[in-house]
């Protein structure tokens, strides 16, 4: 049988997981990363580092909700 | 356009506002917020867009492609992490009472006046060039707009705006003296003007991009043709380099969290931790949304009007108009004044109250606490100031940001000041996030690297910006300040190659953050700060204000400290909150019940006896956390390090000594290692409990067990022995018995000391057994041997009660290592059972099988007896079992043979055990091992516990 996880277990979870988060993007969206889309190519007219900016942007957006959805929900 | 058009326009949306705040004032006064909800609340934090973002992007766009990303990347690259840093500064300055960034540092660090003043100053001087920005945005694109005239209408218009922003702030920004209340009507009005913003730049981008062109691709395409845009799809190609990136980033993470505007909305204004939740998410969507058609619009800008004849910061106005489309560009000119004048309102509102409280008000209170007069006058007195002060500050900031337009504003491009603006807000970074999470933080590191990264900042970051002609000599950047090489503004001791924020960034926060930790560690706190450390790391473990630890020299009477709050808070706050805190500690107010009413009349009349100078005899002193109490209170108001001088001066200093605090922190931190401790040991200690009551029961019913054992067996030996001494009497009493008779006597009398005998020596073989005293002589055994002579042995026995022994033991098993004539009495003992258990008269059936199991041997001893109960299974095992139950079986044996049987197959780490059913016959069963465990259990507790 395993415990129930108490709730401040799961508020220390959530914070971590913000954390690493807030980490992750932080290096997908710097340099040296960077640099592997910021060439002259282009994907529907659209240049490719600006798609890859803009939608790693609204994935860590998406992700940071689906995260600090409330617990009761 | 015309003029007055726009004027009217500009006017009328201001209009707007002022109605929108005065609606949000009217319904909070009467508790149905309208700010109350995560919605407005991310939507104020997007007045970290301000016109730099609204025009200045698009600017920044043209010329360097995407670097003006990073500006709004930052942000939401932190958001995720808000949870751990922002919530905490929330969480404790709701509970410090603290409403800036001067008074969040101030507080950390030993609540120091001049820290306070420090950081105010900071601010003051990195963000008024940032509102004079914002100034200068609504002038020239009214200017834009009008499409005529020159300097005079743009000061002009810039002037009317910052003198109808002030009239509001003043208004709806500073209404009372508490700074802790939240001004609901700026926060609305400032979520709405970040909706207008955001409308008016995306009908503008949906404009540019799909009726100008023909949609994203079609825009990129265009762009594509001309090289000079083209380079802008990359950021190598626009000349950002990976450290520029990373600056930008940085900088933006510290500026959305430390400008004192943000500090306003997101920290001060904030109603509840929750709608942070929401917060996270919305607000870097916001920035994402508001930034998708920047690209778009600067390439269109470029594209149709042309990189050389207009301001590529004015290109959100110029292009609806070059194409004829003024009412679109009256929309978005809103859309700037909008984005300007919410930053406006806020940065002023947030500066103000640092100016009044870290500037003025320590000074004041000072002074006016040196002067001789009543308390209560001076009290209400300085409380008048501070709100007048605050007022004036408004005042002051906007005269500062208009008059550094005038004189200088005018030149400088919308970007670069905003990101000088940011590195000088960096500077706070060491010291917030420091304090947060580090205790070791002290306030003469905190000064010392907040004056180092000030003084970097200015010298790398705003000294270039004063070059020029009537200005600072050109040659301060060549050959460096004075011709020395090493002080080369650029190129600090001679680093080159990062661009110049880079550059300013790494240096300032080089030197910030070197001296902040180096001189934390270097000289020790004082015991405030030690205090206010604790506080502030550890604020989500603490609880109330009872725990903190405060102490007075004074014991000033409670009417002093009302009348300290009365001037401050005015009658009816002072009353709310000292029924808040007699409702929180009722022991705490020494007065009786009548008084904790406090209702109105009660107050005027302690009012007139303290102005009338009776000594309040009645009243005792105040309690300790009263003082705290009332310290924060008027920290909310005043500030902490102003709070605190006012505190001393009817209380005394506040006395914390260096032992008193190190020793309480030390005390609790003992006391919880103790609580730990005691708490471990009283479970340490229930579970020798527990097992020394199972001992208990256990040797209660080893006391039982010896009684009843001793019991049966005198009980036992009795009946041989009563029958023997009769007969013995009976030979004895008649010598005249016949010599048959007297043979017959003879006999029993020795069959009767021989069954006495035996008796015996089988209780000392079974007393050997169970004291662990025998041991076994183990020696490889072929059990079909043993069987065919324990077979032999019963044998006679059994063919005299005509009983049919069937033997099948095959001669292939495995040896046995075990004791062979032990292994006999076994055998033997069982067989023998079963002969007694088997009906006399030829119907006898007895078995004795063997077959090899896993690891293990298996014999079978069965008969067709009567049987067993199930309830009896165990039983049987027992000593005197047989014995015990004489009343329903005529005993046939000592009633010890199966207790020594089991004792001997456990002795060979064996098991025994019965399967049987009443008239049914009986099998019993013994598994031997084939290799005896390593380590032989001689298990004490077994014997009694069947």
């Amino acid at each position: 049988m395993k415990p129930e996880p108490t709730p401040p277990d799961m508020e220390r979870s959530r914070g971590q997981r913000l954390l690493f988060l807030a980490a992750l993007f932080g290096v997908l969206l710097n340099f040296p990363l960077l640099a592997v889309f910021d060439h002259a190519g282009r994907v529907a007219g659209v240049p490719v580092l600006y798609w890859y900016i803009l939608l790693s942007w609204a994935l860590l957006i998406g992700l940071t909700g689906w995260l600090v959805r409330s617990f009761s929900e | 356009m015309n003029k007055l058009l726009v004027i009217g326009f500009s006017f009328g949306y201001l209009a707007l506002l002022f109605g929108v705040a005065y609606a949000a004032e009217r319904r909070s006064a009467t508790r149905q917020s309208l700010v109350a909800n995560p919605y407005v609340y991310a939507l104020s934090m997007a007045v970290y867009c301000t016109a730099w973002a609204y025009y200045g992007s698009v600017g920044r766009a043209a010329h360097q492609g995407l670097s003006f990303v990073g500006i709004y990347l930052g942000p939401a690259l932190l958001a995720p992490a808000w949870w751990l840093v922002l919530r905490k500064i929330v969480r404790v300055c709701r509970q410090q009472r603290l409403t800036s960034i001067a008074d969040f540092i101030s507080a950390r660090y030993g609540k120091s006046a001049a820290l306070g003043a420090l950081v105010t100053a900071v601010c003051v001087l990195g963000v008024v060039p940032y509102i004079a920005l914002q100034i200068k945005a609504i002038s020239s694109s009214f200017v834009v707009l009008v499409g005529s005239g020159g300097r005079v209408e743009a000061s002009v218009a810039a002037l009317f705006t910052a003198g109808a922003l002030a009239v509001f702030t003043i208004l709806f920004g500073v209404r009372s003296v508490e700074a802790t209340e939240r001004h609901e009507g700026v926060v609305l009005a400032v979520a709405l003007e970040s909706l207008v913003k955001l409308l008016a730049f995306l009908v503008l981008g949906v404009f540019v991009t799909f009726g100008l062109f023909h949609g994203f691709a079609d825009v990129f395409d265009q762009a594509a043709a001309v090289p000079a845009l083209a380079r802008l799809f990359t950021l190598h190609g626009a000349g950002t380099s990976s450290a520029e990136w990373l600056t930008l980033l940085v900088l933006s993470m510290s500026a959305v969290l430390l400008l004192p505007r943000q500090f306003q909305v997101a920290v001060v204004e904030n109603v509840s931790e929750d709608h942070l939740r929401k917060a996270m998410w919305l607000f870097p969507l916001y920035l994402l949304i508001i930034n998708i058609f920047v690209l778009p619009i600067a390439f269109g800008g470029m594209l149709r009007l042309g990189g050389g004849s207009f301001d590529a910061d004015t290109f959100v106005l110029a292009l609806p108009l070059a194409t004829g489309h003024s009412w679109l560009a009256l929309l978005t000119y809103l859309g700037g004044l909008s984005a300007a004048s919410s930053m406006i309102i806020v940065e002023t509102v947030a500066l103000s109250v640092m100016i009044s409280n870290h500037l003025l008000m320590p000074l004041l209170v000072r002074e006016v606490s040196g002067r001789p007069g009543a308390q209560p006058r001076r009290f209400a007195y300085l409380g008048r100031v501070a709100l007048q002060s605050r007022r004036g500050a408004v005042v002051l900031v906007l005269a500062l940001a208009y008059g550094y337009y005038a004189a200088v504003g005018r030149q400088l491009p919308l970007v670069n000041t905003g990101l000088v603006s940011f590195a000088a807000v960096a500077q706070f970074v060491p010291a917030v996030l420091g304090g947060l999470y580090w205790k070791g933080g002290t306030r003469r590191g905190a000064t010392l690297g907040l004056l180092a990264g000030f003084a970097v900042w200015f010298f790398t970051l705003v000294l270039p910006t004063v070059v020029g002609p009537g200005r600072l000599p050109e040659s301060i950047l060549t050959a460096g300040v004075g011709g020395i090489s090493a002080l080369r503004p650029g190129a600090l001791l001679g680093l080159s190659g990062l661009d110049y924020l880079s550059h300013g960034l790494f240096w300032s926060w080089f030197f910030n953050i070197g001296l902040y930790v180096g001189v934390s560690l270097a000289c020790p706190p004082s015991a405030l700060e030690l205090r206010q450390a604790d506080v502030f790391v550890d604020v989500f473990r603490r609880r109330s204000l009872a725990e903190e630890v405060a102490g007075w020299q004074g014991h000033p009477l409670l009417p002093d400290v009302r009348a300290l709050l009365l001037g401050f808070l005015g009658k009816k706050r002072t009353t709310q909150a000292l029924q808040a805190f007699a409702q929180r500690f009722p022991d705490a107010l020494s007065f009786n019940n009548e008084q904790l009413t406090f209702n109105s009349q009660q107050i005027r009349e302690a009012e007139s006896e303290v102005s009338n100078q009776q000594p309040a005899t009645q009243f005792t002193a105040a309690d300790p956390r009263l003082l705290l109490y009332a310290e924060k209170l008027l920290a909310g108001t005043l500030g902490p390090a102003s709070a605190r001088l006012l505190l001393a001066s009817v209380a005394g200093e506040e006395q914390i000594s260096y032992d008193n605090v190190v020793g309480i922190l030390k005390e609790s931190q003992q006391l919880l290692e103790a609580n730990r401790q005691l708490q471990k040991q009283s479970r340490q200690l229930q579970r020798l409990t527990d097992e020394l009551r199972q001992a208990y029961q256990q040797l209660q019913a080893l006391d039982q067990q010896k009684d009843e054992f001793l019991y049966t067996v005198t009980h036992e030996l009795r009946t041989p022995l009563t029958s023997i001494r009769a007969l013995a009497e009976i030979l004895a009493d008649n010598p005249d018995l016949g010599e048959e008779e007297r043979e017959r006597f003879h006999n029993t009398i020795g069959r009767e000391a021989e069954r006495l005998t035996r008796l015996i020596s089988l209780i000392l073989d079974l007393e050997k057994l169970e004291s662990g005293q025998a041991t076994l002589v183990r020696a490889p055994v072929a059990l079909a041997e043993v069987a065919a002579e324990a077979a032999e042995a019963v044998g006679q026995l059994a063919r005299a009660k005509g009983i049919a022994l069937h033997l099948d033991v095959p001669a292939a098993l495995p040896p046995l290592p075990a004791d062979r004539d032990r292994l006999m009495q076994v055998l033997i003992n069982l067989l023998s059972n079963a002969v007694k258990a088997c009906p006399p008269g030829g119907t006898g059936r007895i078995g004795l099988l063997a077959w090899p199991a896993a690891d293990a041997l298996l014999l079978c001893v069965e008969d067709n007896g009567k049987g067993i109960a199930q309830a009896e299974h165990h039983q049987i095992f027992d000593k005197f079992f047989q014995a015990q139950h004489q009343s329903l079986r005529k005993p046939e044996g000592s009633g010890l043979g199966l207790a020594i049987t089991k004792k001997l197959v456990e002795l060979h780490q064996g098991r025994i055990w019965v399967e049987s059913a009443p008239e049914q016959g009986a099998r019993f069963f013994v598994e031997l091992p084939l290799a005896p465990p390593v380590r032989a259990t001689a298990p004490f507790n077994a014997s009694y516990s069947l």
